[in-house]
């Protein structure tokens, strides 16, 4: 039960709380016991003042009244002590559920910010969700009730046997019978409930993924008309969540019941037999509502403990949900070979200036997961401050090698030097504050522009902003823009061309002058004239930058200082464009083609 | 991130009132069940409370009088009261659960089609986030209502006046006794609920902000990672969390306070009985018997009280989220289809736009007096600077927003006066970032559209140049697409999106052109595919190609919202206008 462990792993950090609850739930217990017993007293005085009736004469405060107003006033104050015992055990045992519940959260989050690339590629973000919210209250639910249910249990139900067994041994036996056999039948529903619960919780995660997927894809929906489809696919999802919610009804619906018939039943029987032993005097009438009213009490843990199994059943289905995404090993992450890097060279204050941003690629492969080989030895040697295309087919790699970089994913052999330092030996942090790197559908947050360009960088100054913005080519676009740069983007905001997202992750990129500049197909939505004067603008303002860009357009990567061309995974042919021009192979042959694809236009 | 999604603080007694009723509406299909099990419910309290009247008779008139057979009797009735209430019990548990089931699936559905009705206005507006806590969690909380709450409430109602009706029964003057304890409750129960209703509006916001924050991050993850972020936005992360948690503290407090007080009152009222019944006991006033029914009745009386507390925070969450979803609900259909639309045998295809002015919200226009006219089978591409209104106008065609002034034609037929779907249904739209579902590659070309043969879709796709790399994937069509569909190059997708549009086979296209720039071979596939999916069709194409350009009969150059010029290429040119600046701009070198 490895979730149950870590749950009790969570719980030891509140140990203060939970002592100091748990004190406070056995003193409020204990006070507990009185107000049965105090009742006992009463009605047992109450009986045999019953003897002689008391005329009017005779009454008096001192003789027929006064016990019974002491028992009265005691209950109170028993009972008001018990409360203030109990506002403690409420505070402190319930706060802990709380608090779990923020941590486990924070973990869950963190974790999260962990996990590779790839993690994020094969799971839907609804079920991410449904985790973090679904799921996380279900094990508060548990927690909280959990605990304090655990704690008193505890107490109350040897201490009312205890009372019970002290008025009479018999019939604590008896009451004793008709439990056991209750709680033997819950025991066994108890595996049944945690999957039924379990497949609820999956069920849930599948119809936020369809919502959350189908809203993100209104447009294609509506365009297709495909409202009807949707909707049958949702109705469908939704049946099956209601069956499984259903069929965890059916067991968990029993235990309320059964709790009540249990306690109903022993205490029938306790009236049975202990009107006998009424009868025969061998237990006082008193005696005997005294211990009706411990049975009361054991009532409540007795029942409590039902729900608690169903709770905790649901707690650990959904703990292990949580479980299974905090148990993924993030894949990439510091090295801890003995070659590592430091954070911080000790011959230079700033960090990165150390760096000069030089990269060799030595006999690298990759494959991703399904076992596909994407690069095959690729060897590449790239000057510190110099440029490279990467050109080349659709699947002949050149994405997959520059994600190799920045650790997006990691080669499987050979390794990425920067510096003459093995990339998988430096500190994560330091190796992405080398680099800047700007995909192809780059994602912005629903923020404002200039907060998104800053993004990277926590202490960008204004000017610092706009100088990113004009040379990403924002400028112009800025003034349309209702509140220029404090313009809000996405939902809230303005909703932002193709292009214009492109040059804002661009901006965001240089804002923190990277050492290595990365431009992943980064261009693809502007059009040829704005790209080349972006990149010019690019190689002006960071002169000292590597800078490695993959391009479509031969007229960017004629303006690159070296051309790579990548085929099937491997790297064919290096060179300046005029040299790869003059070899007559594959990059002459895409020269062509877009040399033709042009003049065919012209020419007609 | 405060956003529309999110308010949602404290509301009035009036509008919780006018909440409850319109959620009674949907309570009406279940009318027979609700009212059954309210009647079960009835039954069962009934036979709960027969348990101290039971142990009364007993003492009374079996064990104080020696009576064994008696004894024996009553203990049987007993026995077969608890076995009914057992039975009744779980027919009542799981009968609610199947009317609370119910009605969330009736609330789900009636959203979930609500939204697929609305116009893209409103997506823009409104973030993924907080549409799919509406759709799910809201809902979720709505169900617990209509099992929990309800009935029980309900119940618990039912016991206390069963409770005092039985007090009154045994003792007036008891039962009196025992009720003035109850006043001072009512007024602690009314402080109560006032506190607890302002911190549970505050611990609601923080959750609907928390969650947007995560589904904002798992979709960004990569960028937060590759900014070395993970540290700054954990710690906002960390700051809505907290203050969650101290919402949830702060109503713990409360909640620990009140209950605890409930209690206090109900030795009170235990003592008062005691104290006073006892005396009347001696005095030969009452039965001993009555005394003991008295006991266990009060101590049974607060139970509901506690149990209506408590059901009042399950009943403030369930309004707050049936004010969400209801507000989500009554968001206007902004586009309602006609009452009674024009239905065209056929359409061909001609398009006219008459001065068209449409702007997205009251401030600027977004086009301005747009008039055009294409006859069927012609194709236009439209060109312009970004910001121009491309975009906008192409969106017109399907409707996906309504234009303030001027008309536009299909076939003669203002688009208004027509059914959206059959609209839609004759246009085929490529959007600029190529939207994949999950699901294989075929359910993503022919969509929901089981009428589309498995044929049509690979001859759609052998049409569009995907059939050679589909099949090249390790399943070939069965292939599944992720959300993130990495597994496609970008090209590759809007050649499925191009196969998707010739599966639909539509009369009129629309093609909003993606990349301006894809590896040389996949550009070649898809100018070829152009020419083919074009073929036949009106086309109206947002243009970044020069083949584009040229493969098309007329060029339309939009500027600054307006039509500025229209013509054949060589009619531009010779114009020496807009266009010929763009094209030297764009194209020429």
């Amino acid at each position: 039960m490895n979730a149950l462990k870590n749950l009790f792993s969570l719980v030891q950090q509140y140990r203060y709380a939970l002592i100091v609850g748990a004190l406070s739930l056995i003193l409020s217990d204990l006070f507990g016991l009185a107000p049965p017993l105090l009742i006992k007293l009463a009605v047992d005085h109450v009986k045999n003042a019953d003897a002689p009736p008391p005329t009017l004469a005779s009454f008096s405060l001192q003789t027929a009244r006064d016990p019974l107003l002491t028992y009265a006033v005691l209950l109170v104050a028993v009972v008001g002590l018990q409360m203030v015992f109990r506002f403690f055990w409420r505070k402190h045992l319930l706060g802990i559920s709380r608090r779990i519940e923020y941590d486990l959260r924070n973990r869950y989050f963190q974790h999260l910010q962990k996990l590779p690339w790839g993690f994020f590629q094969h799971t839907r973000t609804g079920d991410l969700m449904s985790r973090a919210t679904n799921d996380l209250q279900i094990i508060r639910e548990f927690l909280g009730i959990g605990i304090a249910t655990m704690v008193d249990s505890a107490i109350v139900i040897p201490a009312c046997l205890v009372l019970m067994l002290a008025i009479n041994v018999k019939l604590t036996i008896l009451s004793l019978v008709p439990m056991t056999t209750a709680g033997l039948i819950v025991a066994r529903f108890k595996g049944g409930i945690r999957q039924r619960a379990e497949s609820v919780q999956q069920k849930l995660s599948e119809l936020s993924s369809q919502v959350h997927e189908n809203i993100s894809g209104i447009r294609v929906i509506q365009a297709y008309t495909q409202e009807a489809h949707e909707l049958d696919r949702f109705k469908k999802l939704n049946l099956r969540l209601i069956e499984k919610k259903l069929s965890l009804a059916r067991m968990s619906g029993v235990f309320f019941p059964l709790m009540v018939f249990t306690t109903g039943v022993t205490m029938a029987l306790i009236l049975w037999i202990g009107g006998r032993e009424v009868i025969q005097g061998r237990i006082t009438l008193g005696g005997y509502v005294a211990l009706n009213g411990y049975l009361a009490m054991l009532t409540w843990p007795l029942a409590a403990l039902g729900f608690m199994i169903n709770l905790s059943q649901r707690g650990i289905a959904s703990m292990r949900r949580i479980d299974e995404i905090l148990a993924i090993e993030p894949e990439i992450c510091d090295g801890v070979g003995e070659e590592r890097v430091p954070l911080f060279r000790p011959e230079t204050t700033g960090t990165q200036r150390a760096f000069s941003g030089e990269i060799e690629i030595r006999s690298l492969a990759f494959s991703y997961d399904n076992g596909n080989n994407v690069l095959f030895d690729i060897n590449l040697a790239i000057p510190a401050g110099t440029s490279l295309s990467l050109v080349g087919p659709v699947g002949s790699g050149k994405s997959t090698l520059v994600k190799l970089i920045p650790r997006i994913y990691d080669c499987a052999s050979g390794s990425i030097r920067i510096d003459g330092s093995d990339t998988r030996q430096m500190p994560l942090r330091l190796l992405r504050e080398l680099i800047g790197y700007v995909d192809q559908e780059p994602f912005l947050f629903s923020d404002t522009i200039g907060e998104n360009i800053a993004f990277g960088a926590g202490t960008a100054t204004k000017e610092e902003i706009d100088r990113a913005a004009a040379t990403a080519g924002l400028e112009s676009d800025c003034k349309i823009f209702p509140h220029g740069l404090d313009t809000l983007i996405g939902e809230r905001g303005v909703t932002l061309s193709g292009g214009q997202k492109q040059r804002v992750a661009l901006a965001r990129a240089i804002i923190k002058r990277p050492k290595v500049l990365i431009l992943d197909d980064a261009f693809s939505n502007l059009d040829a004239d704005t790209e080349e004067r972006v990149f010019t603008n690019i190689r002006e303002a960071f002169k000292d930058t590597t800078v490695i860009i993959i391009s479509h357009r031969i007229s960017i990567a004629r303006k690159t200082d070296r051309i790579a061309l990548m085929n099937d995974g491997r790297i064919v042919e290096v060179g300046t464009h005029d040299e790869l021009v003059s070899q007559s192979g594959l990059y002459n042959r895409i020269y062509k083609q877009q040399l033709f694809l042009e003049k065919e236009i012209i020419e007609e | 991130m405060q956003t529309t999604a999110h308010k949602d603080g404290v509301r009035s007694r009036a509008s919780d009132i006018r909440l409850m009723r319109r959620l009674l509406e949907y309570f009406r299909p279940y009318q027979k069940q609700l009212a059954l099990s309210f009647f079960l419910l009835i039954v069962i309290s009934v036979l709960q409370l027969a348990g101290p009247y039971l142990v009364k008779v007993a003492i009374d008139r079996y064990i104080l009088k020696n009576d064994w057979a008696g004894l024996n009797w009553i203990v049987g009735v007993y026995l077969v009261v608890l076995l009914a209430t057992f039975s009744l019990q779980y027919v009542q548990t799981y009968g609610m659960q199947v009317f609370g089931q119910g009605i969330m699936h009736d609330i789900r559905l009636s959203l979930f089609s609500h939204l697929q009705k609305m116009s893209l206005s409103f997506f823009n507006r409104n973030p993924v986030g907080g549409i799919v806590t509406r759709v799910v969690s809201d809902v979720e909380t709505l169900s617990e209502l209509s099992t929990q709450g309800i009935v029980e409430t309900a119940g618990g109602l039912i016991t206390l006046i069963g409770i005092i009706a039985a007090l009154f029964l045994l003792n007036g003057k008891l039962a009196l006794l025992t009720l003035l304890a109850l006043c001072p409750l009512l007024y602690l129960a009314k402080r109560y609920g006032d506190k607890t209703r302002d911190v549970y509006g505050n611990i609601r916001v923080t959750t609907a902000q928390m969650n947007s924050f995560i589904q904002e991050n798992v979709s960004g993850m990569s960028t937060v990672q590759l900014f070395n972020r993970e540290e700054e936005n954990l710690n906002r992360f960390k700051r809505i969390n907290k203050e969650n948690r101290d919402g949830q503290l702060k109503s713990l407090l409360y909640s620990a306070v009140y209950f605890p007080v409930v209690e206090v009152f109900s030795s009170l009222a235990l003592g008062i009985i005691l104290w006073q019944g006892g005396g009347e006991v001696i005095q030969g006033a009452i039965q001993l018997g009555v005394l003991v029914a008295f006991i266990q009745y009060v101590q049974r009386f607060f139970q509901p009280i506690r149990d209506l507390s408590e059901k009042y925070n399950i009943l403030q969450a369930a309004l707050a989220s049936s004010e969400r979803i209801f507000s989500l609900l009554d968001t206007p259909e902004e586009m309602p289809d006609p009452q009674r639309p024009v239905v065209l045998p056929e359409v061909r295809g001609e398009i006219a736009f008459q001065d068209v002015s449409f702007s997205y919200n009251d401030d600027g226009h977004a086009l301005k007096g747009i008039t055009f006219h294409l006859e069927p089978g012609e194709s236009v591409a439209i060109v312009g600077a970004t910001g121009a209104g491309k975009t906008s106008l192409i969106n017109l065609i399907g409707r996906f927003y309504d234009i303030q002034q001027g008309r536009i034609l299909i076939d003669g037929i203002d688009i208004r006066k027509m059914d959206k779907r059959f609209l839609r249904r004759r246009i085929g739209i490529v959007l600029q970032d190529a939207f994949l579902f999950a699901g294989d590659i075929e359910y993503n070309i022919r969509l929901g559209e089981a009428g589309i043969p498995p044929e049509r879709v690979y001859e759609a796709a052998r049409q569009v140049n995907a059939h050679a790399f589909i099949e090249k994937l390790p399943k070939g069509y069965r292939e599944e697409v992720q959300e993130r569909g990495s597994t496609l190059s970008l090209g590759q997708k809007q050649l499925i999106s191009f196969a998707r549009v010739l599966a639909f086979d539509p009369r009129i296209v629309i093609l909003d052109e993606a990349t301006s720039s894809v590896d040389t071979e996949t550009e070649l596939l898809i100018r070829d595919a152009f020419t083919r999916l074009i073929k036949g069709r009106t086309s109206i194409i947002i243009a970044h190609r020069l083949s584009t350009i040229r493969h098309v009969d007329k060029i339309m150059v939009i500027d600054k919202g307006e039509l500025a010029e229209m013509g054949s290429h060589e009619q531009l040119m010779a114009k020496k206008g807009i266009y010929h600046n763009l094209y030297q701009l764009q194209f020429g070198r």
